[in-house]
């Protein structure tokens, strides 16, 4: 048997998915799924939501805020009601969060005449980290540090960007992020400015979401700190570990995660 | 990744195995990293791999 059988939550940690697995589901949620799924509180499915208002401070301390119900933004040089506007909720250390900044300032620079905001907010890293993101990048367009909020708890799960028409509610989403992106953000940006009905989440495109109840290929792959091969893997229906050594040492449940730093 | 090194050390003789897979593009500032925080749990290299090709999202 080669695969593992997640059976409790998946979470979701800095630009990575925590998998937690046994050998076993269980026949209902235990106390901690359980507890995860009430803890979550995320928007399942953003496109056709309102985003919730905020107000935040850009990181020189000026306000940033966006007023759901009369969809104006309040931002360093003045309120604007955009035809649309685009939120960026990241992780200042997150690799595709870094990569899409570079598509997002050229969103703002070219985009700003055709009423196009953009805005970024963390969910993740604090003020310090965004300063440094900001500085690295180039990035012009406004950036609150909002990690620790329940705004960024609730809308930064997998590190989306939204697209906002100008009723408030969100026309596009996606999560991760490719160079052809900004083609897609243009061509919806067209579709809002002639009026016609956009409501598209992107499609996957790389990184399978893993849920409860899915089963994860056993791991064999090279310890990063000796490069010695190590396994996690199902043998004779047992999780075990196999460590540099070649040592197998059972175990009852796992938790993982796919790291960035 | 300090709190999952918390509960390795809680929960690792209780049969709980944690562990990373480390998608970082620099291995040696991810190593260094790891010992600066006092990682102990196991960290599989997973850049390049297809298991993070195909499931390492976000």
């Amino acid at each position: 048997m080669k695969w593992i059988r997640i059976f409790t939550f998946i979470a979701w940690t800095p630009g990575a998915a925590m998998l937690a697995s046994g050998c076993a589901q269980p026949d209902r949620p235990s106390p901690g799924q359980a507890r995860a799924q009430r803890a979550a509180g995320e928007v399942a499915d953003p496109v056709g939501a309102t985003l919730d208002s905020f107000a935040f401070s850009t990181l020189d301390g000026r306000p940033l805020a966006w007023d759901a119900t009369t969809q104006t933004l309040d931002a360093p040089g003045g309120g604007v009601k955009p035809r649309l506007l685009a939120v960026h909720v990241f992780q200042p250390d997150c690799n595709a969060c870094q990569e899409q900044a570079r598509s997002l300032q050229r969103l703002h620079v070219k985009g700003a005449a055709d009423s196009i905001a953009v805005v970024g907010i963390t969910h993740r890293g604090d003020a310090a980290a965004a300063r440094e993101f900001v500085r690295k990048f180039g990035v012009t367009y406004p950036i609150a540090a909002a990690t620790g909020t329940d705004w960024a708890g609730r809308w930064g799960r997998g590190d989306p960007m939204f697209l906002v028409g100008n009723d408030g509610k969100i026309v596009y989403s996606q999560e991760g992020y490719q160079p052809t992106d900004l083609d897609i953000w243009w061509a919806v940006a067209a579709d809002v400015r002639d009026g016609r009905v956009v409501a598209f989440r992107h499609p996957q495109r790389s990184g399978e979401k893993l849920t409860t109840g899915d089963v994860l290929p056993a791991i064999e792959l090279p310890d990063l700190m000796t490069g010695r091969a190590l396994a996690l893997r199902v043998d004779d229906g047992k999780l075990a570990f196999v460590d540099g050594d070649g040592r197998s040492h059972p175990c009852r449940a796992s938790i993982g995660f796919f790291s960035r730093y | 990744m300090v709190h999952l090194q918390k509960m390795h050390d809680r929960y690792a003789a209780r049969g709980l195995f944690v562990y990373a897979i480390a998608m970082h593009d620099d291995d040696e500032a991810a190593r260094r990293l790891n010992r600066e925080m006092g990682i102990t749990y196991p960290v599989f290299q997973g850049k390049g791999s297809k298991l993070g090709d195909r499931f390492a999202y976000g």
